[in-house]
Parts: structure tokens; C-alpha cells; sequence
């Protein structure tokens, strides 16, 4: 037990509100306003985990972002968070919170005997192990301890995280003194400003050093602040990180309160405040719990009460430390100052100058050596400098500088479309800051000063010559030898050093361990720090939950399919429904084996008449003098020569000469017709018709109109078509096959087309959505009368098939051309140009090996063939020559038929070919891919 | 999730969602025509009294011609137009777009908050086209003196009647500050 | 998330807007009379440039196709202009 609750200290607890929750199974007591950290410090409890690799206790570290230990399991109530920053996760009464990487405690770890092979275990060992027996002997045990904490698949994420886009004038990312005061600076010039800080309150470092900034407390200042910003117009996001920089001045947040939100930002300026991160000081076993950033120390103690230990060490070599120790002296802790500058000033604080050497302790600090001599001490503290927060700034592109003057890498101005101030640009000094931050936010240039005249006194680096292991990444277990290592064996880049060390991919993201990895590397190598560089950063810039980007599209909510206006009749009917081509579509109708049910219904449809509704198949309007050139030029098939009343069937190309889609056009008039589409293939059709109307035919001479949806669309099937509709009371114009025309129906003009998708006598009935019910009514009271029924899909593609009628990409693939599809008029007669016509004159679409459409009958029972089985020769080596397409049991000719894209396929009808689907082999009869009244007799009902 | 399983449903007339400052409920859409080519003919001609409408422009006549493209709109009136569907010779070509949209009216001052929680950028205000995309759907967004209206496709009623009441269980109390 | 400029709607995000193709390829003519080669080229053959890049971009809202040019490497947006044709 080293950390202690102090008696008044605290400003963000509130002590009239005690809160237990459990740590490892032990109760923990701590006040609202804690955070995890925060109130297991102040319990004393030290050990918060194990480390990675090594299974090495480990303590609290940092105060934020860049905490690489104090990474913990969180259960409240229902709700599961893994892998939790313990410095970002307020306390809350009766949380559960677990240790990760350890069993069944962190203080009595099971694995902690790992440490005793760390010889073994340096950077990069499983690329020198694991090799004598197979991989899959070890995968099993390397799966279950790699990682840090566990998911629990039965704790579903919520799906309630709001995506919220917004606009502002200037965004001022991080609200320490110098963004505060380039918020109010830019508010009082009446923009409107965004500023976004990542912990619960505004100040930054302030909240703890205390300051005034332009005379006045910095509270007052920040109050202000506030009010400015929201009476411009502006907004203030607290507990919001700032995680991405992207294009054009986009930002995206993540506000991590209630209620949680997602914040996609653009701004027109940004100002990036984003502070600096305490470097530690490295020495033998500076892993060790008691092992704590002196900044950090400094936050806990005022905003908590929460002091580390008693017998302090504070390793620095700047003022910075100064007023972390007095502090702690004030709060009643013993402290002593271990400077290693050769001139450090007297502050009052007892002092040695030197070094630390190494930490000793077993499970945590208990003495240190300084200067080759033993010192006792429960808790060190480390003032190693700052390193700039930079991510966002590089994320954007921007490029950095090495400053020796000041030991840091600072932005290279002008590489990224923002302004940086305040710590983030290598300032410290507070008057400074706040001055560089007002002239930001009000759009004056700073004012040019000169860089500090010479480098610091005393810059800490990583020492090799330091007998014992020192650790340069926490969170990943990396430590200077495997620095050394993987220059000796040529991995001596930065980036191969991050990957082959693995130091600085932990989830802190190399926040403590970047710098010193790339000192420690430039020292190996004999570089300077410019050359040795940096990697790259990408978002985000602290790992964010996928549910934070997810939100609401959970469910029905994610990717929903279209709607029938006449669902509910639909239901009404007993059907279940399917999604076919983006729409929820009736697959049957009525309870039973779904196979068997379609397969009644196909009959019904054959025999007397079946109902389905039509409505998805996409309606373009094509309109003006141009109509006829625009859908001559984008078709394979001319509908120029088509009369007004009738429809045509037609193809659509691309360019490769590949089919992209089929469809019935309708003249409606010479400068009018109707397109219908694949229903899944509106846009597509409608945009490649654009195409060709802005960029050849003339966009004042045709118009296309997508009017699908306004229109619902019945179909009326079978031989008794007619009679259907005359006892449905519909008058139906006289019509001979593919042709349309209108009549009239409750008032309204009422579309009648003449056309078949099943090779029965069918009409296809088009009336206002309006409309829809009193139809479906209409021919709901009539089909009893005629022994029809309602048919879903399934049926109608049951019938389809048995008349070869193609479906685009089933029956069709990414090769297939219309002369393979047996339409291979056009491409001889036509002379005109056409999209796709020089495409189908290749090689390749000449070529004698082309996969053609063809039919298949087995002889061999009454069992369907797979779709998607192989076609192979008889003989020979085993080729797939095509594959099948469709295939079901025709009710009508009962026996199976199908559908198949054969190579060579009509010159083989008559003969046969074998059909290879998951080691099973049939024989089959090629066939005309039409099974079923090759005639057309039936058309006329 | 089982595809065999949709069981939500689109808003229905009369009924009413409450959403961050907000009241949602289904608009009157009148008689929808699409025209397209020259909108200034079409409009005197079918609509004289109809205002041309780019994005969250405000009008309150029953007439209205929401603009979507450069040379597209859709026009709205209380009776059906005179004109028959296809090309006329004034310039521009007529359809009968039947009951394409379906609309929801967005009532209170929270109706640009609650766009905002659809949009994958800050609406494009001022923009002369009122088409733009809406939690991945194309919609057409006018204005109101309440608030604003959302035009969109019918078959996608559903799906915008079950985001918009997410909307509204998610947006928190703090929303409108 | 870009921001793209249509020419006619203005400034939209860019998942508003879809990549056609590359500007600057006109459509070889007659088919009788365009070699394999040539028609390859028209197909496939793209200069993919490093830098300034002119390129025709489809805005799914309102339908027009345009001409694009951007900065394939900054990803900086450099201008747009309507095809040809467009009167106002």
C-alpha cells in the first residue's frame, strides 16, 4: 500500500458522494468525480496489471490518453467495456473492474514466472521459434495469451450512438490555456467556434498548476471563454476526443459522455492546442509500479487528492519539476529532487544531483540508486520534458522539425492547412502560449521571437551502458536491448523497427515510447534524429469503439431493403417475404414447405391464373425528339423502329460488350417511352442513360424520368388472364401480345401492358400507389372465382425458368455477351453505332470457346440439380466448362430443368454432358434453354 | 438479422414522432409531375403560381417545384395538371409521376438538428438543388415556417421512419443548447 | 470526407458523387474502322497521373456528369466545369 487519499485536496471529487466498486475482487472505496485511476491510487492499490509479454507487475503511469498500464476490464450493470483507460473512466458505484493479462489477479499473476525467460523472449522471437513442429500445435496457446483483455460475445454493443455532422468557423482542438484563449480570441471576432477538449473540464494543465492568463485567474478567463463561444454561436464538447484529421478541413469526434455522440466537423480554420505529453527517464526496471509521470502526480494530487506514496524521488532536469514537488511537499510527502543538470537552482526542496540507475522492488518500488548509492523511496517521479502532441497535425499531412534548441519535434510551419500553438508547438512557457494562442484566434501573425539561445542544460536519453533492462514501451514490453537488437540484425528504419519491436503499436500508440525508440535507434546507428525520423500517423488518434462509428445502423436499420405499398396486403394474405434485389418481396403465400407451396403456386398460375405484384421492375421515362437516338445508341437492341403502342425486349451493354441488363421498352408515342429495368438496376440503367444524353445525344433533346415508385404494378398470368379480369371489373383494352395501351380505373388512367415474364397470357396492370388497394381488392374478390391465386416469387421464378427466360446475373456473369444468350441479330444487322458494338467484334467475343446459354435435363429421377454445379466432359481430363445457372422442378412438365452457361453450348444440344457438384457426378441432356412451349402458344391464353 | 422477420413499419398518417425539438408526422403530397428541360416554360405552364425550390428554401404555397437538378424538378400541386405526360413542344417533358413521394414534415426549431443526424456533412445550404443524401437515401429536403419537409421515395418510407425515431430516443436533453 | 464542387448543386460531400472516368478519351468511331489496339486503349489505357488530374465525376443527386480536377496526391480539389453542352 503506497498511495494515499489526501484530506482536502480534491477539486473534482465530491466527498458527500462516497461510490464502492471492486478491483480484482476487492472492494474499492473512492467519491463521484473519480476516475478509475484516480480513485485505485488513492486506495493504495498499486499493482493494476501484468505486463504483456513479460508478466511483470505494472502501476499507474500517466493521466490520460497516454496511460500504458492501468488498462482494465469495466463491467457496470449490463454494459461491458474491455480494455479501458483507467485515467479516462469516471467511477461509478458498483462497477466491476478486472486486471487484463493476468490470472486470476494482477497481484498474483500465474504467468509471472514468463518474466524469469525474458532471455528467450526479446523483439521479435517468433520469428526465430516455433518452428519445430506445425503451426497449429501452437496457434491454439499463443491465441489465448496474446492480447489484453477479453470480448464478452454475450454483452452486445448498443446501437445508439448518434452521427451528427456539423459546420463552424474555427475549430480549436484542445482546451489548455493557449485554446482557450484562441476560442475566446476568435469568438469576439463573431465566429462561430468549436472547441473540443478530451477530459471533463476546460484548463488543461492549469487545473493543477494554477495560473493566471492575461491578470486574471484562469478560471475566471475560461468561464468567459465559455460564454463568449456559446452567445457567438459556437459549442463547447468536453469528454470529446478528437480523433481523426481527414480532407478538406473534415475532423471527426468522439464524445465519450451522455448521451455518447459521434461528431463528423468541418471547419474553415483550425487551431490546434492539443498540449504535450511528460516524457519519462529511463533506467534499470523503470517499469516498476511506484514508476509515475510527475506531471501525472501533480494532476492526481489537486483534481483528486490522490498522492502516490510517501518517500518520493522526482527525477528532473528543468524548473518544470519544481512546482510537482513543492506540491507534494505541501500535501505532506516526503520528496527529494534527483536533478541531472550540472548547474540545477535551489528551490528549497531536498536535492541531489545525478541520476537514477535503476529501481529495485519486487512487486514495487521500494529504494532506488542514485549516483551508484541505495536510496529508500516508495514512488518515482519522472520529469523527462515534453514531447509535443502532434497526431493530428501529422495526420493532416503535416511535416516536423527536430529543435535541439528546445529537444523536441515541432511543426514544420506551413505543411498542414492549420495553426498550431501552446505546448503542441514546442511552448511552455504560459504567457507565451496564451499569447501565441490569441493571436491565432484572432488572425493576427505572432509575434516573430527569437528560438531559446542554447539547448537545454541536460537532455535524458535511454543509456545502454546502464547495467539491467530499461523499458522503452510499456504497453508493448519493449526494451532498449530489443532497440539494439533490431539495429544488429538490419531492421534499423523506424518503421521496421516499430514492426519488428513491436514498440509503439500498443494501444497508447507509442505516446511514451516513440521518442525514446527514436533516440535510442539515431544513437545506434550514428544518425542525427532528423535522419532517423518518424512513422507515420494514422487515426485514430485514440482507439475508438466501433459502435461510436456503427450508431444506429444495427438490425433493421442496417442496409434495409425497399417497401411494397402493398406489403400489408401482402401479409394480410399469408405471405412470407424475401429480399429480392433490394425489395421485400413475397416469396409464397400461406404456411407449408416453401418448395413445395411455390411449386403449387406455379401451377395454379400455369393452369388458370396467378397474381403477383410487379412493382420493383424499374419505369424510366425517356422523353423528347431525341428519345428514340438516345435509347438506339445505349441499346442493343434498335427501338427506333418500334410503333407506338408496342414494348420490345432489349439489352443493355457496357462498353466491354458485356450484358449489364435486359428489359421490355414500351412506345408510348413517337418522342416517348418507357424503359423498365432490373429492379435492382434503376440507377445503374438511369446514369448510363445519362451518359449518353449529356455527353452525345444532347441533354435539350431527351429527358429521362424515373418514375418507378410512383406506380404499383399487378400482374395478371395465366390462361384465364382475361376472364380474371373482366370478373375483376376491369376493362381491358384490346391488346395482341407486347403491346400497351390504357384504360381507366376508378376514374384514373390505367396503364395495360400486354407482356410475359412466364409465357402465359399475361397483363401487367399499372395504377397510382394511391390506387394500389382498391386494385389489389378488385383482383383479391375476383380470384376465388377463377381458381387463381396469389403467386410470390419463387413461383414466377419457377415459371420463367421453364420458358428460359434469362435473370441478369444469374443467368448471365461479368463475361457473358448477348450472342451467347442466343441474341446475336443486332450484332450482324446493325450498322449504326451502339455502346458495346466494337467490343463484341474481338478476338475474344469471336472466339469458338464462349459459354452459351443452353438447357439441361436429367434422366436419372426427379432430384434438381445444384445450381452452381460444374459442367465437365465425359472423358478426358476435368474441365469446368460453365456452371448452371437456375434450377428447379417444373410442376408443368414434371421433371427438373435447368438453366447453364455451357462452352460451346449450343453445338452441343442434343448431346450430353456430365454435371460435378461436390464430388457427386450426373449425367445430363443439353437442351434449348426454353423447356416449355418453345411456340409461344400459350402467350394468347 | 432473418430477412423473414421485418416487422417495422413506415409512419402513418396521423401518427407522430418526437424527436430533439422536433415533431415528425406524414405530409400531404398532393399530384406529383416530374419535368425536366426548360423549368420556366413547364412551370408557367402547369404551376404559374409555384415557386422554384432549392435546398430548405422556405415556401408555404400548396403549388411548389422542387428543384433537383439543373434542368429537373418535381412539381406539386393540389389538382393533377393539364398537360399530358410526355414531350412538349414549349421546351420541357412532362411525367405522371403517380405517388412516388412520400412526405414527412419536420416541425420545431430542431428539424436541421435532426438533418444533421443523417448527413455525412453540414447541409448544403443555399445550395439551388434541394436533392441530397439523407441516412444513405436520396431525398429532397424544402422548407416550412415550422421547420422543414423531407421528400423521399416511398419504398423507403420504412426504413426513414425507423432512423428518425432512433433520432429521437438518442438525441440527449443537451442537444439544443 | 472530401468536398466536391458540382458544378450546378455546389459543394457536396463526396458521398454524394461517383468516379466515371478519365477525362480527355473521346469514344473511337466507327467500330469498323478502330483497330483492337485502339479499342483496348479506349477500354483500359488510363495516364493515371501523379498530380493535377482531370476527371469526369457523376453526382448521384442531381444527375450531372462533370469535369473534375483534382490533385490525385493532396487530394486538393482544383476546380470544376460543366461538359459541354450545358447552356445555364
Amino acid at each position: 500500500m503506497t498511495g494515499w487519499r489526501h484530506q482536502t485536496l480534491g477539486r473534482n471529487i465530491d466527498r458527500s458522494k462516497p461510490l464502492r466498486f471492486s478491483f480484482d475482487g476487492q472492494d474499492v472505496d473512492g467519491f463521484a468525480g473519480d476516475t478509475l485511476a484516480s480513485a485505485l491510487i488513492a486506495s493504495g492499490q498499486r499493482i493494476l496489471g501484468r505486463s504483456f509479454k513479460y508478466h511483470r507487475p505494472r502501476g499507474l503511469w500517466g493521466m490520460g490518453a497516454e496511460e500504458p498500464n492501468a488498462v482494465l476490464d469495466v463491467r457496470h450493470g449490463s454494459e461491458h467495456w474491455p480494455n479501458t483507460r483507467a485515467t479516462l473512466a469516471r467511477a461509478q458505484d458498483g462497477m466491476t473492474v478486472t486486471s487484463v493479462n493476468a490470472w486470476p489477479t494482477a497481484r498474483g499473476d500465474m504467468f509471472r514466472l514468463m518474466d524469469l525467460a525474458h532471455r528467450f523472449l526479446p523483439a521479435g522471437f517468433y520469428y526465430k521459434t516455433f518452428m519445430a513442429l506445425p503451426w497449429r500445435f501452437y496457434e491454439p496457446m499463443i491465441r489465448r495469451m496474446a492480447g489484453l483483455g477479453r470480448v464478452d460475445p454475450s454483452c452486445a454493443p448498443r446501437a445508439d450512438v448518434a452521427q451528427v455532422s456539423a459546420e463552424c468557423d474555427v475549430l480549436v482542438i484542445g482546451a489548455g490555456p493557449a485554446g482557450i484563449a484562441a476560442a475566446k480570441a476568435a469568438a469576439e471576432t463573431g465566429k462561430r467556434v468549436w472547441l473540443v477538449e478530451e477530459s471533463s473540464q476546460l484548463g488543461g494543465t492549469l487545473r493543477w498548476r494554477g495560473g493566471e492568463i492575461g491578470g486574471t485567474p484562469w478560471q475566471e478567463f475560461a468561464a468567459a471563454t465559455r460564454e463568449i463561444v456559446l452567445a457567438a454561436g459556437g459549442r463547447i464538447l468536453t469528454e470529446t476526443t478528437l480523433w481523426g484529421a481527414f480532407d478538406h478541413g473534415s475532423f471527426a469526434a468522439w464524445e465519450r459522455g451522455v448521451p455518447e455522440r459521434h461528431w463528423r466537423i468541418r471547419s474553415t480554420r483550425t487551431i490546434l492546442a492539443s498540449g504535450g505529453i511528460e516524457r519519462p527517464v529511463w533506467f534499470a526496471n523503470n517499469d516498476l509500479p511506484g514508476v509515475m509521470s510527475a506531471e501525472a502526480a501533480f494532476h492526481h494530487l489537486i483534481l483528486y487528492g490522490a498522492a502516490p506514496g510517501r518517500r518520493v524521488l522526482l527525477a528532473m532536469a528543468s524548473d518544470r519539476g519544481v512546482p510537482v514537488a513543492r506540491a507534494l511537499t505541501d500535501a505532506g510527502v516526503e520528496v527529494t529532487l534527483v536533478d541531472a543538470r550540472k548547474t540545477p537552482v535551489d528551490c528549497g526542496v531536498p536535492r541531489v544531483t545525478g541520476r537514477i540507475e535503476a529501481a529495485h522492488g519486487r512487486r514495487g518500488v521500494d529504494s532506488a540508486t542514485v549516483n551508484g548509492k541505495r536510496i529508500a523511496c516508495d514512488t518515482i517521479l519522472c520529469a523527462g520534458g515534453t514531447t509535443p502532441t502532434l497526431h493530428i497535425w501529422c495526420q493532416a499531412g503535416g511535416k516536423l522539425d527536430w529543435d535541439a534548441s528546445r529537444d523536441m519535434l515541432v511543426p514544420r510551419p506551413g505543411t498542414a492547412p492549420m495553426t498550431v500553438v501552446g505546448a503542441a508547438a514546442g511552448v511552455l512557457d504560459l504567457e507565451t502560449a496564451v499569447e501565441d494562442g490569441w493571436a491565432a484566434g484572432s488572425e493576427i501573425e505572432a509575434t516573430n521571437r527569437p528560438a531559446p539561445k542554447s539547448p537545454p542544460d541536460h537532455v535524458f536519453r535511454p543509456d545502454p551502458s546502464l547495467p539491467g533492462r530499461q523499458w522503452i514501451d510499456l504497453q508493448n514490453d519493449v526494451t532498449l536491448k530489443d532497440v539494439t537488437l533490431a539495429a544488429r540484425e538490419g531492421f534499423s528504419s523506424v518503421e521496421h523497427l516499430k514492426r519488428y519491436t513491436t514498440l509503439g503499436m500498443a494501444t497508447d500508440q507509442g505516446r511514451t515510447s516513440n521518442f525514446a525508440g527514436l533516440t535510442a535507434m539515431a544513437a545506434v546507428t550514428d544518425r542525427t534524429i532528423p535522419a532517423t525520423g518518424t512513422t507515420t500517423y494514422r487515426p485514430p488518434f485514440q482507439p475508438v469503439p466501433l459502435r461510436a462509428i456503427a450508431g444506429p445502423a444495427r438490425g433493421a436499420l442496417y442496409h434495409a431493403p425497399k417497401r411494397l405499398t402493398l406489403e400489408d396486403m401482402h401479409r394480410a394474405a399469408g405471405a412470407r417475404f424475401r429480399e429480392y434485389g433490394g425489395w421485400l418481396r413475397p416469396a409464397t403465400y400461406g404456411a407449408g414447405d416453401e418448395t413445395t407451396v411455390a411449386r403449387i403456386e406455379a401451377q395454379t398460375a400455369r393452369q388458370s391464373v396467378g397474381v403477383f405484384d410487379a412493382s420493383p421492375l424499374g419505369k424510366l421515362d425517356v422523353i423528347g425528339p431525341g428519345a428514340a437516338d438516345l435509347l438506339d445508341f445505349t441499346g442493343y437492341v434498335r427501338m427506333s423502329t418500334l410503333k407506338p403502342g408496342r414494348a420490345r425486349y432489349g439489352f443493355m451493354l457496357s462498353e466491354t460488350g458485356i450484358v449489364y441488363d435486359d428489359g421490355v421498352v414500351l412506345r408510348l408515342a413517337e418522342d416517348h417511352f418507357l424503359v423498365s429495368t432490373s429492379s435492382s438496376h434503376v440507377e445503374g440503367v438511369r446514369y448510363r442513360l445519362e451518359d449518353a444524353r449529356q455527353d452525345r445525344i444532347g441533354r435539350g433533346r431527351v429527358f429521362i424520368h424515373d418514375i418507378t415508385q410512383g406506380f404499383t404494378t399487378l400482374t395478371v398470368t395465366g390462361p384465364k388472364a382475361r376472364e380474371m379480369c373482366r370478373k375483376a371489373g376491369i376493362e381491358l383494352p384490346d391488346l395482341p401480345h407486347m403491346g400497351v395501351g390504357q384504360t381507366s380505373f376508378e376514374g384514373s388512367p390505367m396503364r395495360v401492358a400486354r407482356i410475359s415474364f412466364t409465357g402465359d397470357l399475361s397483363y401487367e396492370l399499372s395504377v397510382p400507389a394511391n390506387l394500389a388497394h382498391a386494385l389489389h381488392d378488385r383482383l383479391d374478390t375476383a380470384l376465388p372465382e377463377v381458381g387463381g391465386c396469389w403467386i410470390g416469387l419463387e413461383a414466377v421464378l419457377i415459371l420463367r425458368a421453364e420458358k428460359g427466360f434469362i435473370l441478369i446475373g444469374k443467368d448471365t456473369d461479368g463475361a457473358t455477351m448477348p450472342h451467347d444468350l442466343g441474341w446475336g441479330g443486332p450484332r450482324t444487322r446493325r450498322e449504326d453505332e451502339y455502346i458495346g458494338k466494337r467490343s463484341l467484334f474481338t478476338p475474344e467475343a469471336q472466339g469458338d470457346k464462349r459459354r452459351q446459354l443452353v438447357g439441361l435435363r436429367v434422366r436419372d429421377g426427379d432430384a434438381v440439380i445444384a445450381t452452381g454445379s460444374h459442367l465437365i466432359e465425359d472423358q478426358g481430363a476435368r474441365r469446368s466448362l460453365g456452371f448452371v445457372t437456375s434450377s428447379c422442378f417444373s410442376p408443368t412438365l414434371k421433371r427438373p430443368i435447368a438453366l447453364a452457361l455451357l462452352e460451346n453450348g449450343r453445338d452441343r444440344i442434343g448431346g450430353s454432358v456430365q454435371v460435378f457438384n461436390d464430388g457427386e457426378v450426373r449425367s445430363a441432356e443439353v437442351t434449348m434453354a426454353c423447356a416449355f412451349d418453345p411456340k409461344g402458344e400459350y402467350l394468347d391464353g | 438479422m432473418d430477412e423473414r422477420l421485418w416487422t417495422d413499419r413506415a409512419l402513418a398518417d396521423g401518427e407522430a414522432i418526437a424527436a430533439a425539438g422536433c415533431r415528425i408526422s406524414r405530409s400531404g403530397t398532393g399530384h406529383q409531375t416530374l419535368v425536366s428541360g426548360d423549368l420556366t416554360a413547364a412551370i408557367s405552364m402547369l404551376a404559374p403560381d409555384a415557386p422554384l425550390l432549392g435546398f430548405a428554401e422556405v415556401s408555404d404555397t400548396p403549388e411548389q417545384a422542387i428543384r433537383i437538378a439543373r434542368d429537373h424538378a418535381l412539381l406539386v400541386t393540389s389538382n393533377p395538371v393539364q398537360e399530358d405526360p410526355g414531350w412538349h413542344s414549349a421546351g420541357f417533358a412532362l411525367s405522371d409521376a403517380g405517388n412516388r413521394f412520400a412526405c414527412l414534415d419536420l416541425a420545431g426549431h430542431g428539424a436541421m438538428d435532426v438533418l444533421a443526424h443523417g448527413l455525412a456533412s453540414a447541409a448544403p445550404v443555399g445550395s439551388p438543388s434541394a436533392a441530397l443524401y439523407f441516412v444513405g437515401l436520396p431525398v429532397l429536403v424544402t422548407g416550412t415556417r415550422t421547420g422543414l419537409k423531407l421528400w423521399v421515395d416511398q419504398a423507403h418510407l420504412t426504413y426513414l421512419t425507423g432512423f428518425i425515431a432512433r433520432i429521437g430516443r438518442n438525441a440527449g436533453p443537451a442537444f439544443d443548447s | 470526407m472530401q468536398h466536391f464542387p458540382c458544378p450546378f448543386c455546389g459543394l457536396r460531400n463526396e458521398t454524394e458523387f461517383h468516379f466515371a472516368v478519365e477525362a480527355g478519351h473521346s469514344r473511337p468511331e466507327p467500330a469498323e474502322r478502330v483497330s483492337d489496339a485502339e479499342w483496348a486503349a479506349y477500354l483500359y489505357a488510363n495516364k493515371s497521373p501523379k498530380g493535377e488530374s482531370r476527371e469526369v465525376w457523376l453526382h448521384l443527386s442531381c444527375g450531372e456528369y462533370f469535369i473534375l480536377s483534382r490533385d490525385t496526391v493532396t487530394r486538393a480539389v482544383l476546380g470544376s466545369v460543366t461538359l459541354p453542352g450545358v447552356t445555364r
